[in-house]
């Protein structure tokens, strides 16, 4: 009766195989066509591994004229690490706010914050841009990074872990004499570490892989980030699908790579708070 | 609260003061300023070469759509992604979980890769799968071998929404499956052995045991995604999809960015919001009745 669980189990084993073949073939089968010359990928008969792997795909995106291809790396950098700074720092103060301290229509302005949620982007787009063109903050960096600089979600999250933390150690940390912000910065931040990185690694998702507003508030090529100039160069050289594959392949790399090393952290923040990209 | 006191109270409520005005203010500059505007806007006829709008035509835009075929194809287009969609996501993750959770060995690991595709962009997802899905690409090539007839997945307007669904599903998936874990996790396993004591078979357990004990999640799962897929709009703009395979978000983003119809489009985001509120309640409100104890 014993061995009969073996075979359940290698079948389970081997279907789950296959479905992750699925899952990530496509991305395996984009980074060997990377490697391929033009002439192989659109080949008949299709090859697996590059017969002749080479790295001219590579070697041309950065030199085709008019895609600033490293541009757009320094572009999605600058713009991802100041809008995941600038929104931790900013959600999880205000979440502190809103858990440790009592104020007038606080539970108004909290319940405000929340409805908010229930707004789509979409809807935000259209006048939002328009601000920003009235402010002349459209096609710069700052257009790019405001709109993502403070959600209601990660008040919300922020909020809700802050609370659990106990309000005798901020009396304590008062008792001390120690300032407000101070107490913010060396007390409360560290504790709330783990909402931190959970909330972080979100942002950081979102505002990397980011289509929709950059496409709006940028237009000129210099400023764009990688999604939309990615998307731009599949356009123009759709034909060189060595090129573009390439591209996909090097942008996507420091999010897998992140992914690997943070494992544990990117899962269990989408677990525990159900958040998503 | 706000008058000078002496004492630490005052140190706090000066903090309060000084720190959440400026940040409520700028938080209400990016949200409710602009959703406030968006009701403004679609009561108007506003071209963005204008510096001010040209007339208000009350609910002019409105009735405008109602006769818009252009509207009622995005939106009979965006109702398709949505139907085909979420039952998809839904079945296929959570048959995943069921069977990553079933695995003894090796849970981190599937769990791991099927979050994989998740954690890339949208344009990533699109141009990888353009590529397998050409005419001579990966997909027809398989299908050539166990002779099938081979399709121009995206070329062709009648499957595009096809490929395009299964793009979605195919990145959504991991998303899903990590969540019914979560929510396999939190069932005791206590119930199980109970059940298996009293002679219960596998189906038995998941029907009556996991089943119900996921619906929250379930419920959870279906609302986002039902959302979600009311706003696609990557692929169709990547892709250079044809009218006729328009979406509404992209209707929105066509009247306000390339026709510059800034009212006209803020009314048809206006009408798209109220689609999903209504969709939204109506799925908590009928599902959660039936669904909790």
């Amino acid at each position: 009766m014993r061995e009969s669980k073996y075979i359940p189990q290698l079948v389970l084993h081997i279907v789950l195989l296959a479905a992750t073949v699925i899952m990530v073939g496509p991305f395996i089968w984009g980074l060997l066509a990377a490697f391929k010359p033009s002439g192989e990928i659109i080949a008949i008969p299709m090859t697996f591994l590059p017969k002749n792997p080479t790295l001219r795909n590579f070697i041309s995106l950065f030199s085709r004229e008019g895609i600033p291809f490293g541009r757009y790396y320094i572009n999605s950098t600058i713009v991802t690490s100041i809008v995941v700074a600038g929104t931790l720092f900013l959600c999880s103060l205000t979440g502190y706010i809103f858990a440790k301290f009592s104020f007038p229509y606080k539970n108004l302005l909290f319940f405000t914050i929340l409805a908010t949620m229930m707004i789509p982007f979409q809807v935000l787009m259209i006048p939002l841009y328009l601000m920003f063109f009235r402010m002349h903050l459209v096609n710069t960096y700052p257009g790019l990074i405001l709109p993502c600089l403070i959600t209601p979600f990660g008040i919300f999250l922020m909020r809700q872990f802050i609370e659990t933390i106990p309000t005798d150690l901020i009396d304590a940390g008062r008792l001390d004499g120690c300032s407000e912000f101070g107490m913010f910065l060396r007390l409360i931040v560290p504790l709330a570490k783990p909402a931190m990185v959970a909330y972080g690694i979100f942002c950081f998702l979102w505002t990397w892989n980011d289509y929709l507003w950059p496409l709006i508030i940028i237009n000129s090529v210099k400023l764009r980030t990688l999604p939309v100039g990615i998307s731009s160069l599949s356009n123009v050289y759709g034909i060189l699908y060595g090129e573009v594959l390439a591209a996909v392949m090097l942008s996507i790399g420091p999010v897998i790579i992140a992914y690997l090393v943070f494992q544990k952290h990117f899962v269990s923040g989408i677990s525990l708070t159900g958040l998503k990209g | 609260m706000f008058r000078a006191k002496k004492g630490p109270k005052s140190a706090q409520a000066r903090f309060v003061f000084i720190v959440l005005t400026p940040i409520m203010i700028f938080f209400g500059v990016i949200t409710l300023v602009p959703f406030f505007s968006d009701i403004v806007l679609a009561f108007l006829r506003y071209n963005l070469l204008k510096t001010r709008p040209t007339a208000f035509v009350g609910i002019g835009n409105f009735i405008k759509i109602l006769s818009d075929s252009m509207f009622w194809l995005s939106l009979k287009n965006t109702f398709f992604y949505v139907i085909l969609i979420v039952p998809n996501l839904i079945i296929w993750s959570l048959l995943a979980a069921l069977a990553i959770n079933a695995s003894r060995k090796g849970k981190a690991f599937y769990r791991a890769s099927f979050f994989i595709p998740c954690i890339t962009s949208m344009v990533t997802v699109v141009l990888v799968w353009k590529f397998i899905l050409l005419p001579t690409g990966l997909i027809n090539e398989f299908l050539k071998a166990i002779g099938l007839s081979t399709k121009a997945w995206l070329g062709d307007t009648r499957t595009f929404p096809w490929a395009v669904s299964v793009m979605m599903i195919w990145q959504q998936l991991g998303y899903g499956t990590i969540l019914f874990l979560a929510g396999m996790d939190g069932i005791p396993g206590m119930y199980y052995e109970a059940a298996k004591i009293d002679g219960a078979s596998n189906w038995h357990c998941f029907w009556h045991i996991t089943f119900p004990l996921l619906k929250p999640v379930l419920l959870f799962v279906l609302v986002i995604m039902t959302i979600w897929s009311f706003k696609i709009f990557d692929p169709i703009q990547i892709l250079r999809a044809q009218p006729v395979n328009s979406v509404i978000v992209f209707y929105i983003y066509q009247n306000a960015f390339s026709y510059l119809k800034l009212g006209y489009g803020s009314a048809v985001a206006l009408v798209l919001f109220a689609i999903i509120l209504a969709f939204t309640l109506i799925q908590f409100k009928v599902l959660r009745k039936k669904w909790e104890y």
